[in-house]
This record gives structure tokens, sequence and C-alpha cells, in this order.
């Protein structure tokens, strides 16, 4: 009998399997491009040069980091009070690529690697994805590539346009961002179980927001939530057994 | 006045500095799992992460984001479930906000 991870790692399959996780994360790569430029036009502003400021978006491939990175920005930059800043804005990224262990399981060792592109919106797709159909590497690949190549050229673009500053907000543009996982919080709910996590994973993440400054949030909500919805399971056996 | 080319060896360092910084938590994550090796408890555990971690994502956004956006959420929720097509809900969500904000 075939192993559904057999077939997801056949070199064909991964090329199709590729493509379509490039597609679908398309869209999202264009809402993320807008923030891309943003960057790009600060990163100007700061005095970083154009290899600099894409170099940044290719090696370190966080928004909110990068951002962050040049509201601290000095000449020569803190490295190490950055690196610390960064480490804690993504150690949300422990916990998705935790989940990602079905999805890089026929890549081995090598599925290491691909975890270097995970990034919040193409976690997500391949998460809802994967709970459709079972996905392989080349689905996560794809849809980290269709965002790695959009954040790094729209940083470029940014970066070429200097002062044109659009006024993003007005045209409704800073909610693209929220609209993205209001999609994909949809589409992935279908169960009434999910209800809990979702509303406890809110409920924590509005709290720890107001809270504790940075992206706390979303690993508090992440966290609290998910033990929610394990508790409850929990608790759900124990009464019926 | 400094080249688009230019690379400062301070900046370099300090970029290499965060990649390894961003990095960490990345391949933490998978390798922790794998060498804890599969459970029931812990693949329950992951099955609920990902809701909870979307809700997490653009919950305080969306309450920092006033009547416009809270509508626009709603439009939001209602083009996915008709259409179940991403671009065509962006656009629907952008729409609203705009439209909103210019009558509001």
């Amino acid at each position: 009998m075939i192993q559904a991870s057999d077939t997801l790692s056949s070199p064909a399959n991964f090329r199709s399997e590729f493509a379509r996780g490039y597609l679908i994360c398309l869209p999202i790569a264009l809402s993320v491009a807008l923030f891309g430029m943003i960057y790009g036009l600060l990163a100007a502003q700061k005095g970083l040069s154009l290899v600099e400021a894409v170099g940044m978006c290719l090696i370190v491939f966080a928004g909110a980091s990068q951002l962050l990175a040049l509201e601290l920005w000095s000449l020569p930059p803190a490295a190490v009070t950055l690196a610390i800043a960064v480490f804690i804005i993504n150690l949300r990224y422990l916990m998705q690529t935790a989940t990602l262990g079905e999805v890089l399981k026929s890549w081995g060792r090598f599925g290491l690697v691909a975890t270097l592109f995970n990034a919040d919106e193409n976690w997500a797709v391949t998460m809802t994805e994967h709970q459709k159909a079972p996905v392989g590497p080349g689905f996560f690949m794809g849809s980290a590539m269709a965002l790695y190549s959009f954040w790094a050229g729209s940083a470029g673009i940014g970066w070429l346009a200097g002062g044109i500053a659009p006024d993003a907000e007005k045209y409704g543009l800073g909610f693209v961002g929220t609209a993205v996982f209001l999609f994909l919080l949809q589409g992935l709910a279908k169960k009434k179980s999910d209800l809990l996590p979702i509303l406890v994973g809110a409920a924590a993440a509005i709290a720890a927001a107001k809270l504790v400054p940075g992206t706390w949030f979303i690993l508090i909500g992440g966290l609290a939530g998910s033990l929610a919805g394990l508790a409850r399971e929990l608790l759900g056996k124990q009464t019926h057994a | 006045m400094r080249n688009w080319y230019d690379l400062d060896p301070t900046i370099a360092v300090a970029i290499l500095a965060m990649g390894v910084a961003a990095a960490l938590p990345r391949i933490g994550g998978l390798l922790l799992v794998r060498s804890i090796g599969p459970s029931p408890l812990m693949e329950a555990w992951l099955r609920h992460v990902p809701p909870a971690m979307f809700a997490a994502i653009c919950a305080p956004a969306l309450i920092k984001g006033g009547p416009a956006e809270w509508i626009a959420a709603l439009v939001t929720l209602l083009a996915a479930r008709l259409g179940g097509n991403l671009a065509i809900t962006l656009i629907c969500a952008i729409a609203t906000v705009a439209g909103l904000r210019a009558i509001l």
C-alpha cells in the first residue's frame, strides 16, 4: 500500500503542490506586499541601502520584527538588543512549526530547513488546507515562497518609491491583515468544538494586547485558546466514560 | 550619501544576528515535537492551536479598528462563507472599510 506521505513527496507531486500552494497564497502575498512597501519606505528613511533593506527581508523574513528593528535603529545598530527583541517577537513560531510535523514529515531533517520560511500567513494557509486534505512539503514551500518573494520584492519597491507615502489607513488597506485571518478562521471553523478555542484565544489576545507590549498577545492567545480546547476535550471524555 | 548597493559591516552583523534569532523559534518548534515523539495528548492539543492562534492574531486589531472595521468584519465573514474566494473577500473587505470611513 502506498502511504500518503510517499505520494506527497514524489517530484511531480512536489511541483504541482508547490504551484498550488503558491497560487493559493498569492492574494495574501499581495496584501502582505502593502506592508512590505511601508517597510521599504521606512528603511530608506532610516538610511538603509537597498541591499541592506532587501537583505534583511531575505535573511530575517519577519514583518513585525523588521519594523521594530527600524523603530530601534541606530548606527551602528545594537545587534544584541535587536536579536533578543526578534527572538521574543518570534516565539509564536515555536507553536506554529510544532503543528507542521505531519506536513513536513516526508522531508525528514530537511524539513527543519523548510521551517525557516514559516510565517503567520503561510502557516495559516497550510494548516487550513491540511485540514481539508493532507498536504506535504511542496504545498508548504509554495505558499512560503509566495510570501517570501512578494515580501522582499515589495520592500525593494517601497525603498525605490522613497518619499511617496500613501495614506493606507484612509483607503481601508490597514484592514487587509485582519480580513485575511477572518477569512481563514471562517474556513477553518467548521465544527462546534472550534468555537471555544476561538473565543478564549480572542479574549486572551485582546487582554494581553492591552497589558503586554509587542506581539506576545499572539502566543498568549494561542496558548490559552488551544489549552481551553484541549481541557474541554479531556473533560468531555471523562464524563462520557 | 550612500549608494543603493552599500553594505555597512555593522548593519550586516545586525541583520545576521536578527536572522539567527528569527530562525531559532522556527526550527525549535518542529525539533521539539519530533524529539518528544507523537503522543495522543500532544496531538489533541496541537489540533486546537490553529483556530486559537488565527483568532488571537486578528482579534486585538479588530477591537481597535472601531465601528467601520466591525461592520467590515461581518461583511468579510459573510463573503468568505458565501464565496469562499480570498481575493474577492479581500476586495469586499477593503471596499467596505473605505466606504464606511468616507461616510462615518
